[in-house]
């Protein structure tokens, strides 16, 4: 039977300071997202329900949704690489992994550190969509029905992409002390 | 360099990143960055460039209820519900090999009813589907590849967000195309149900590995199918009486199915909690690749690499028939690195005015482009719905090769079901009376 | 010498305002360079490609396009002025009326023209906008009564004119409509008629009702304008060449679109008739003052809220529109 490359086999036993605090804030993002979840759910329903018993329906569900799921994927991105739950092809790796480990330690380094620099850019691209309508006071939703502020959810992706790079950096120092 | 060496430079590109191993939305990305800043020769414009397409991707209803959906299908996966209905099934299937393979497509077929996106359809019955078909002794490689290959209906039978961007980008009825979906989307399933019972005929040995210990399938009483059947009723019923939006359904279906695992004590508040965090975990790895999908689709038109192809089809001087496979064959290439929306996106535009002077239906066009996209679900190195079923079932070891290897006839019967509809247009707008 | 342009425009190259855009507005801005020691080479990016709709604005501010269609329906908080004919409904049913009163108070108005400046816009006018939206049902509607009840979808600022009127606002998008009624999520829909033709919703909401909520203003043609100011001004005179031609081509192409729309309606098995008078007056003055609550709004943010609303109310009366209810008189 194959496997899947376990992209992060991290040492057991104690670990830093430094990489428990990173765990501790993706887990806790990770927490948040999971609720976020289930809020959904049943503010979804409550509107189907509102709707079609009382003639009620919440407004501005359609614009919560939609910005939601930005939210909670953004939330829980580092997260699920941290778990090796990120999408990446493992055909070429597994390979090396199997005939060649410290060469596919180095390729999965080198992909990690790819994923560094992509997320921090990703980061470091949208900051200044975030402050920028925070400034303005940017609004999603219709004026006299239901409005809400855009910032938050733009500070989500800034905070969560930055979350992405530190959990691609600790892969990657540990496929990287694999390597060598 | 000119913007469209540049284009084509980057799908080589895009090959060998995800070939190399780089996290697949890494790598559109990336790509996408590389290649605006060539294009334009500033850093600056190409950072806009990614943030804007990062940022407004995803923000959409409809993407919004896919944590919903992949909830609703983990939680009748986890409750035992899912394993008990096909453990029924495959009781009544017995004398027929692949005759639960053929379940799982027609199961599909009802639950593509339910759902506008093909990959609510995979999350769901990779969980539910593929142990019991495993358990049966089916070979792995096929359970996989039938699920990633049936999800592909999602988007054919009613609703389907792919029609409906479709009827966006060419402003026509929605309903018309959901009509037209209804008679490919049988076909396909029809084809599927024919090759699994072929195969089982051919290489029995396929179906009849190593059954699983247990023998679920003997023990379990048949009034064990009626929750999910229940569910799916609760669900069908309230879309077509209008009680909710097809939509929404995905948080009612998702709520009932987790009342029901309560009800029935079959899970707790901790694995309740455990399965959401899994729902996460897939939407997030999703989504995020098709955020990454959709800034390399607007990197591509951007650099013009659409607009030329089209061009030159058109160019070729064809009549309606060619332009429909040449356009076909354009979509289902670009499907191996594009995800479905941002195909739709690059090329609709372009193509359907052309369609029009060739004097092509509106709801042919329409559903010749969706199948089309839709092979892309199927075919390496991007194609989502492998993708979801692989993060589905990562836990009991199986493979991105795999699942790809298991859906690739799938993918080929998908073709040939697409060459049926450009030829016979009737299988697509006979139901409209055209 | 050749410059580089990239026009966007969130919605695909089927509705008319970007047809328009390729058909029209390039064109003329095209003729209007020859002879000059310019030329532009287009790149349009519609539909998504770049920008999805609400996007635009953000497309240009941020460098991505120099030209393009800003739908400020879609920026409801950035461009809130712009927005003044979808809170005050039952206004006109003549585009030109609309149009150009709106644009007009862009020069009248320096808070309007600050609003796109504030996103280093510059505002070259040809608004665009849409026809008369009316009301669709599924049950006969002959008075305000009949509503009672009533799921009926509404895009955006449109439910709203729904408030207090005994019908239950539903926020839905031109996509959902008709399954939405179809299956009776919603039980109508309101609505403009080339949007309606197109998705064919006389075939699940048939009684079409003329109700004049009125033509509204969805927007305009902008330059980013750190750009447009380093532009010769031959090009800058081109591109305004260009929006007059599309603001001509624009009205002229919607007149035949909506005339073509009735037909379809009435050909698909739609009944359409006109809301009477009087029932009319009654919606108009059942929901709350949507437009002053808006405009106090605004005036609390340091805009010229209130003075946007009198204004265009002023400029309907003064075109000669009798309406049912003067919002700006509360
Ligand atoms: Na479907
Ligand atoms: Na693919």
């Amino acid at each position: 039977m194959s496997h899947t490359i376990d992209t992060t086999p991290e040492p057991e036993g104690p670990r830093p300071l430094p990489l428990k605090l990173a765990d501790g804030i993706m887990s806790a993002a990770n927490v948040a997202a999971t609720a976020w979840i289930l809020l959904l759910m049943v503010l979804i329903l409550s509107d189907v329900i509102g709707r079609n018993a009382f003639l009620h329906p919440i407004a501005g569900v359609p614009e919560m949704v939609k910005f939601s799921i930005v939210g909670i994927v953004f939330l829980q991105v580092a997260h699920t690489h941290r778990k090796g739950e990120l999408i990446r092809s493992d055909g070429i790796l597994g390979l090396l992994a199997k005939r060649r480990p410290r060469a596919g330690a180095l390729l999965d380094c080198a992909g990690q550190l790819c994923g560094v620099a992509v997320s921090l850019m990703l980061a470091w691209a949208v900051y200044p969509k975030a402050t920028r309508a925070f400034a303005r006071g940017e609004m999603e939703g219709i004026a006299g029905h239901f409005q809400m502020p855009v910032w938050p959810f733009l500070a989500i992706v800034t905070g969560g992409s930055a979350l992405l790079a530190l959990s691609f950096a600790i892969s990657a120092f540990y496929a990287g002390k694999r390597a060598l | 360099m000119d913007p469209l060496t540049i284009g084509y430079l980057s799908l080589a590109g895009i090959g060998i990143a995800i070939y190399g191993g780089i996290h697949v939305a890494i790598a559109l990305a990336g790509v996408s960055l590389l290649g605006v800043w060539a294009i334009t020769g500033k850093i600056k414009l190409a950072l806009n460039f990614v943030a804007l397409a990062a940022t407004d991707s995803i923000a959409e209803y409809t993407f919004g209820v896919v944590p919903l959906f992949v909830l609703m299908g983990l939680a009748v996966s986890e409750s035992g519900l899912g394993r008990d209905t096909f453990a029924i099934i495959a009781r009544g299937m017995r004398g027929w090999r692949g005759g639960l393979g053929v379940a799982t497509v027609l199961s599909n077929a009802v639950f593509a009813a339910i759902t506008g996106i093909s990959i609510a359809s995979a999350a769901v019955f990779s969980k539910v589907a593929v142990p019991e078909m495993v358990r049966a002794g089916t070979a792995r490689s096929i359970a996989v590849g039938v699920v990633a290959g049936s999800s592909v209906l999602g988007m054919l039978i009613p609703p389907s967000l792919l029609l409906i961007l479709f009827a966006i980008l060419t402003d026509s009825s929605v309903g018309d195309l959901f009509v037209a979906g209804v008679g490919p989307g049988l076909l396909l399933a029809l084809a599927y149900g024919v090759y699994l019972t072929v195969l089982g005929r051919v290489r029995p040995d396929l179906f009849d590995g190593p059954r699983g210990t247990g023998g679920a399938e003997d023990r379990t009483p048949g009034y064990l199918m009626l929750p999910v059947l229940g569910l799916a009723g609760l669900v069908l019923g309230g879309i077509y009486t209008g009680f909710f939006t097809p939509t929404e359904a995905g948080a009612v279906g998702a709520a009932a199915a987790l009342i029901l695992a309560f009800g029935m004590r079959r899970i707790g508040g901790r694995e309740a909690w455990r399965i959401t965090v899994q729902t996460g975990h897939i939407t997030a790895a999703v989504c995020f690749l098709i955020v990454g999908a959709s800034i390399y689709g607007r990197m591509l038109g951007f650099s013009g690499v659409p607009g030329a192809i089209t061009q030159w089809a058109v160019a070729s001087g064809i009549g309606p028939l060619g332009f429909l496979f040449a356009f076909a064959l354009i979509v289902a290439l670009m499907g191996t690195v594009l995800d479905s929306s941002s195909i739709m996106l690059v090329t609709v535009p372009l193509a359907f005015p052309i369609s029009q002077e060739l004097g092509i239906d509106v709801a042919h066009f329409g559903l010749v482009t969706v199948i089309a996209v839709e092979i892309g679900l199927l075919t390496p190195p991007l194609g989502l719905s492998v993708f979801v079923v692989q993060a589905t079932l990562r836990d009991q070891g199986v493979t991105l090769g795999e699942v790809f290897k298991g859906a690739a006839p799938f993918a080929l019967i998908m073709a040939a079901v697409l060459t049926a509809v450009i030829l016979f247009p009737v299988i697509a707008i006979g139901l409209l009376g055209r | 010498e050749t410059i580089d342009v990239t026009v966007v425009a969130g919605h695909p190259p089927v509705f008319l305002w970007v047809k328009t855009l390729t058909d029209a507005f390039i064109p003329a801005v095209d003729a209007a360079l020859e002879g000059t020691a310019y030329d532009i080479a287009w790149l349009e990016a519609y539909g998504g490609t770049l920008a999805k709709v609400g996007g635009e604005l953000e497309a240009i501010e941020d460098g991505l396009a120099q030209v393009g269609i800003v739908s400020s329906l879609f920026e409801p908080s950035l461009l809130s002025l712009q927005n003044v004919t979808y809170v005050t409904p039952f206004g006109s049913d003549d585009v030109d009326i609309v149009f150009d009163t709106v644009d007009g108070m862009h020069d009248e108005i320096p808070d309007m023209r600050k609003l796109w400046a504030d996103h280093d816009m510059e505002y070259l006018g040809g608004g665009f906008g849409l026809e008369d939206y009316l009301l669709m049902t599924k049950f006969p509607v002959k008075t305000l009564a009949d509503l009672a009840g009533h799921k009926i979808n509404a895009p955006g600022p449109a439910v709203n004119w729904l408030k207090d009127t005994g019908a239950v606002g539903v926020s839905g998008n031109l996509t959902t409509y008709y399954n939405d009624i179809q299956t009776g999520v919603a039980e109508g829909v309101i609505v403009f008629p080339t949007a309606a033709a197109a998705a064919k919703l006389q075939e699940v909401a048939p009684y079409v009702t003329r109700t004049g909520f009125g033509a509204q203003y969805a927007g305009a043609i902008v330059a980013k304008k750190s750009w447009f100011d380093e532009q010769p001004a031959e090009v800058q005179d081109a591109l305004q060449v260009g929006v007059d031609a599309f603001a001509k081509a624009y009205r002229e192409g919607l007149e035949q679109r909506v005339a073509g729309a009735f037909k379809a309606m009435e050909a698909g098995g739609a009944t359409i008739t006109v809301l009477p008078e009087e029932e009319r007056l009654k919606w108009a003055n059942a929901i709350p003052n949507v437009a002053m609550e808006w405009a106090r709004d605004l005036d609390a943010k340091g805009l010229a809220g209130t003075e946007v609303v009198k204004t265009y109310m002023q400029k309907l009366k003064d075109a000669g529109v009798t309406v049912p209810r003067d919002w700006s008189a509360e």
